[in-house]
């Protein structure tokens, strides 16, 4: 069974290098790929995906030589899950994430804190909120452990 | 410990008893404003029991209420060398800074030190801070206060009536009985020693002053009040009483002038009238609050505000606050039914019988005894009857917003809510807000009215609620069968109140690009457009209203329309939405600042304190502790100051953050070593990984080699990535200088200075452009700084660790030529320069740099192509320029404006010719000797033809004029050619517009002669 991802990320660089593992290390999945909030809105709603693989925040729309993004939405993943939740939708979401606080609305929040609001929030579809730097290799130990599982859970049904 | 206290005050009973004494005197006189009585009072006291925390504390505040700041700095001084303990000193420090500023330090400085005690585990320390300084639950929680043993650091006396308020907050938390009720006999028996047996009537009195109140006989109820003001044994369990009066006729004169009885009940009066903006009311009652927390009764002030909204906050605060003031000392009929759990709107009884009340507070008493006896039918057409009966709008909202809550009509409630916010959104502190919410997401209600309701309380209550109306907002377009609120403008002549805020308010970009029916921002931008000439035509906004955000999103078209220079520049702070929310605030606070006296500013004193008791960061706070003019100034500066820093969608830190800090500067400085295999990851232990694919090019070299080699690469790895962080710490923002980050914007006094004078006669628009321009003008130093940081310092310390990495290799690898890994370091090394280079230029400003100096033709091509992002149309048009006009230039700093002047006038074309989008459009451009001109013609329909008689070019023109200068424009708007002929001249007071209409064409003649 072919697996389909969904790679949601606006950061050019950051997103070659989580392509280069995924097809190095899972060449049977298709990656679907989003640069923005609405474009990954779009194909979340549109599309059966096994994993979505989010960064945390996002610009509202693709950037282009004649759009800038529009408004930067620091818990744009967030909303998407919230959108996909909402829809019944229940491909497994994965954040990674640069950042290390996220400051909302005044309020400042560890990714601890956030990572336990979101496990309570979307319960078994959310898989987990990942610190990456490109400097470490944890990021893809959990995408692995991720992708794996849901191999496995596929192969046992 | 109990034990201890109890022999503590047996042992000063008689020095307690005098504290008691005169600490009431004082406190009484500070209320009427009798201020050299109240000195005396706190003069007499030290005298007699000797000197203690609340002495130091009660004279700060009255020289304060004076503005006697020289003294306070002379007193403050003379105490930091009586006192022996540091913490003492400490304290004294807080007490300093909330006397400048309560509301602002408050904030800043003494909930962050509660905070870290109680991250450190020093809670008694925490609770002692607490105990002090901090109003419960108005700006804190109900949680059990630590801290029993620590108020021993105290004389005597300052620890009777520290443990007297432990004491009210056990009561308050866990009843009375035990040690506690022991407690509370002693301190009552002492209070009687103290008082007298007058103390007992304070009951009989407060109920007659309610029943003054509530028969409406004002001047009996404030004769009575006067007489007995020292009877009672808090005075603030009366404040509500008067408030009301006032606020229920405003022609009525107050009792003590001058007095903080009159400032405090002032707030209150205009809190029950709601004519000013309800956050800056409860900021004003709590910095009063915060400034008179160590008054006896201090819970009955803070109980006013409870009193006064009772619907803003949560009711078991308003419970355990009652409770906590019943406690302390007795309160009114009121108070003691709050103290029950009562609701104190629908289930409140009046002490006068009903014959005796006024009609409106009849027919409110009738809505309650119908409510008791659970006869709601009637209750409806009573709420009419109280609707016009009573002067007070808020109390009918109050009341009927309660009767649809209590009786489950949440479709009523939700509907009440909408209607009432849709005309008057301050009301929101008046209405059930949590509870409609609540409601309206638990139902996943989607409906015009729970979207208003959304809309308010994401605005005002709750921003993180953000996404409640965003869901439900995409939520009702869907259910209406439509993709975008466009599609359901109808064309009925009428907009009701509903629909003006849905479309008006709601319908803003930020809403509106949560949904994915847009392909891009111009898309979107096109939306608002479309509204905005809706809205227009139905005369929901202003035609100035409508001009000013549609030239704000021209601006932000024009800064994409840029898009060459946009990767360059990304520095940018979006100023206009930030100013739209300023703008209420500083309004009123510039009211306040131009009502305060002149002199107190002339009077003004700075006293510098260092908020570190130990220095432990170096960090140096400020205090201006200055004329209530300053203070005044200093909140606005700030308010203005910190949203320009740290506005979390538009700021500048978010800007640095999203832009530059996270990923894309570390990226870009990565990328080459990357790619050329030169820097490892960490592992799960922390430690750099091998390098592989440099041990598996150099195979066939002996294993220690290989081994070095890694371990310099691993070195190397951990020695860039660490001045990376150091680079990224520098892109930070500061309002305190830091050593470590060079975006700090630390308030001068000499900057102040300026300010006054803007302050005092500008409006709160041009003020807050002011302010931006001086915050623009040092965020440039800073980009120059950055700039110059990036490629001198870390340019150069890049180098040195790559010559270091280099001198290592070339040790190690001894005769080894390993020519592939010295090359990839070296050409590495040279890239990453270029690197370095791209990214200081970041550090510029995308809006004024966005486009560079242009060529009129450019300018005109841009312009056309904004015109179709904006309106989703392609004009026909024509240009003929001159050849001489290719050597004009359009400086890039005035470009944006050229661009939104030459945009109008297409508006302006399309909307007067009588072709609407299909009007052909021509451009003429000319030289001659020293001046140039840009005409923009238009064709004009046979029907518009016959109104453009010289009469009417002659009245246009007029009118274009007409504001006599460009400062009044900035005050009036304009619109039209008005805003053209005006924008114009600021870009250049050399720029004239001449109108003509020549062979069934209009033309607007730009001219600039130079």
């Amino acid at each position: 069974m072919t697996h389909e991802l969904l790679l949601v990320e606006d950061n050019s660089h950051k997103r070659d290098r989580i392509v280069s593992f995924l097809t190095d290390s899972f060449p049977l999945w298709r990656i679907v790929q989003a640069h923005s909030f609405t474009a990954a809105s779009r194909y979340v709603l549109e599309r059966d995906f096994s994993v979505i693989l989010m960064d945390m925040s996002l610009p509202t729309y693709s950037k282009s030589e004649k759009d800038s993004g529009g408004r930067f939405r620091t818990f744009g993943g967030r909303e998407i899950a919230r959108k996909a939740l909402r829809r019944g939708i229940h491909a497994r979401i994965l954040f990674l994430t640069q950042y290390e606080a996220f400051s909302d609305q005044g309020t400042s929040k560890t990714l601890q804190t956030l990572d336990e609001e979101m496990r309570a929030e979307y319960g078994d579809i959310y898989v987990g909120l990942v610190h990456y730097d490109s400097s470490k290799s944890l990021w893809k130990e959990v995408i692995t452990k991720t992708l794996n599982e849901v191999e496995r859970e596929d192969s046992d049904c | 410990m109990a034990a201890v206290y109890k022999g503590v005050i047996a042992a000063h009973s008689e020095e307690i008893i005098e504290f008691y004494r005169y600490r009431r005197s004082y406190e009484n006189a500070m209320l009427r404003g009798n201020y050299a009585e109240a000195l005396q009072a706190i003069e007499l006291c030290r005298a007699r029991v000797g000197e203690s925390f609340w002495y130091v504390r009660a004279m700060l505040a009255l020289l304060a209420r004076q503005g006697k700041f020289e003294e306070v700095e002379a007193f403050s001084s003379g105490c930091k060398e009586r006192f022996k303990s540091e913490f003492l000193v400490f304290l004294l420090r807080l007490t300093l800074l909330l006397a400048s500023d309560p509301a602002l330090h408050f904030k800043n400085i003494v909930t962050r030190t509660i905070k870290e005690l109680d991250e450190a585990h020093l809670s008694d320390w925490a609770g002692l801070l607490n105990l002090l300084f901090a109003p419960r639950p108005l700006a804190f929680t109900t949680e059990d206060l630590k801290g029993f043993s620590a108020i021993q650091i105290f004389p005597a006396v300052d620890q009777v009536y520290l443990l007297e308020s432990f004491v009210a907050e056990a009561i308050a938390n866990h009843g009375s009985d035990g040690d506690v009720f022991q407690f509370q006999k002693i301190f009552r028996n002492l209070k009687i020693a103290a008082y007298g047996n007058e103390i007992e009537k304070s009951a009989v009195i407060l109920d007659r002053l309610t029943l003054l109140y509530e028969q409406d006989k004002y001047e009996e109820l404030v004769a009575t009040l006067v007489s007995e003001f020292d009877k009672l044994e808090t005075p603030f369990a009366a404040l509500n009483l008067i408030a009301k009066s006032i606020a229920n006729d405003p022609t009525r004169v107050g009792p003590f002038p001058g007095g903080v009885w009159e400032s405090l009940r002032n707030i209150l009066t205009q809190v029950y009238r709601l004519e000013t903006s309800p956050a800056k009311l409860e900021e004003d009652f709590l910095s009063a609050a915060i400034s008179l927390h160590s008054f006896s009764g201090a819970s009955h002030l803070q109980l006013a505000i409870f009193k006064a909204l009772p619907n803003r906050f949560p009711s078991a605060q308003a419970v355990w606050l009652a409770n906590l003031a019943q406690a302390t000392s007795v309160g009114t009929a009121l108070t003691r039914e709050l103290a029950k759990g009562a609701d104190p709107i629908l289930s409140h009884k009046y002490l006068c019988e009903k014959s005796e009340l006024p009609n409106q507070r009849e027919i409110k008493q009738h809505i309650r005894e119908l409510w008791s006896c659970k006869k709601t039918e009637e209750i409806s057409e009573l709420l009419i009857q109280y609707k016009d009966a009573t002067p007070l709008k808020k109390d009918y909202v109050e009341l009927t917003s309660s009767f649809y809550f209590y009786t489950d009509q949440f479709t009523e409630l939700i509907q009440f809510c909408a209607e009432i916010l849709a005309v008057d959104p301050q009301m929101y502190v008046a209405l059930p807000m949590r509870e409609a919410v609540t409601h309206a997401e638990d139902q996943q209600l989607s409906s015009l009215a729970a979207l208003v309701v959304f809309y308010i309380y994401a605005k005002r209550v709750d921003s993180q609620k953000d996404y409640l109306l965003n869901e439900a907002y995409e939520e009702y377009l869907l259910e209406k069968g439509v993709d975008r609120p466009t599609k359901l403008i109808s064309s009925t002549d009428k907009v009701s109140p509903l629909e003006a805020i849905f479309f008006r308010d709601i319908s803003a970009l930020e809403t509106m690009d949560y949904l994915g029916c847009f392909d891009d921002s111009n898309e979107l931008r096109s939306e608002r457009v479309k509204i905005l000439d809706f809205l227009r035509e139905k005369l929901v906004i202003t035609a100035d209203a409508h001009r000013e955000e549609v030239d704000e999103i021209i601006g932000q078209v024009v800064v994409d329309a840029g898009a060459a220079e946009f990767n360059i520049n990304k520095i940018e702070v979006n100023t206009a939405p930030i100013k739209r929310d300023l703008v209420p605030d500083i309004t009123s606070m510039l009211v306040l600042y131009q009502s305060l006296d002149i002199d107190s500013h002339a009077s003004e004193k700075v006293i510098t304190v260092d908020a570190d008791p130990e220095g432990g960061d170096g960090e140096k706070l400020r205090a201006l502790v200055t004329g209530d003019r300053s203070t005044a100034l200093l909140r606005m500066f700030l308010l203005i100051r910190d949203r320009f820093l740290f506005d979390e969608k538009h700021g500048l830190d978010k800007n640095l953050s999203t832009e530059i800090r996270h990923g894309f500067f570390s990226n870009l400085m990565r990328s080459k070593l990357e790619e050329h295999k030169l820097i490892t990851e960490i592992d799960d232990s922390g430690r750099y990984k091998a390098n592989l694919y440099w041990r598996e090019a150099h195979a066939i070299v002996v294993q220690e080699l290989l081994d070095e080699i890694d371990a310099h690469l691993a070195w190397f790895s951990e020695a860039f990535n660490k001045l990376v962080s150091e680079a990224e710490e520098w892109m930070k923002v500061s309002r305190q200088p830091a050593d470590n980050r060079l975006f700090n914007f630390e308030l001068y006094l000499e900057d102040l200075a300026r300010y006054h004078v803007l302050a005092q006669r500008c409006d709160a628009e041009e003020f807050i452009d002011r302010c931006f321009d001086a915050l623009w003008l040092r965020v440039d130093e800073c980009l120059a700084e950055m700039r110059e940081k990036l490629n001198v310092s870390f340019k150069e310390s890049i180098n040195q660790l790559f010559e270091e990495l280099l001198g290592r290799i070339q040790k190690a690898r001894q005769n080894l030529p390993m020519a592939d890994l010295t090359g990839a370091i070296v050409q590495v090394k040279n890239d990453i320069r270029e690197d370095i280079t791209t990214a200081s230029e970041w550090f510029k400003r995308s809006e004024s740099g966005a486009i560079a100096s242009q060529t009129v033709e450019a300018l005109v091509k841009i312009s056309v192509e904004c015109f179709y992002r904006v309106r989703g149309v392609y004009l026909v048009f024509s240009i003929n320029m001159a050849p001489e006009l290719q050597n004009v230039l359009i400086y890039g700093g005035h470009a944006k404006s050229f661009i939104v002047v030459v945009v109008n006038l297409l508006e302006n074309a399309c909307r007067g010719s009588g072709f609407g989008l299909d009007t052909r459009i021509e451009f003429d451009g000319a030289v001659n000797d020293e001046s140039w001109s840009l005409a923009v013609r238009n064709s004009i329909s046979q029907e518009r033809l016959s109104v453009y008689t010289d009469e009417y070019l002659r009245d246009l023109d007029a009118r274009m004029r007409s504001p006599s200068s460009v400062p009044l424009m900035r005050k009036e708007g304009g619109t039209g050619l008005t805003k053209v002929f005006n924008q114009l001249r600021l870009i250049d007071d050399h720029f004239d517009v001449k109108l003509s209409a020549v062979r069934g064409t209009f033309e607007v003649r730009m001219v600039y002669d130079s």
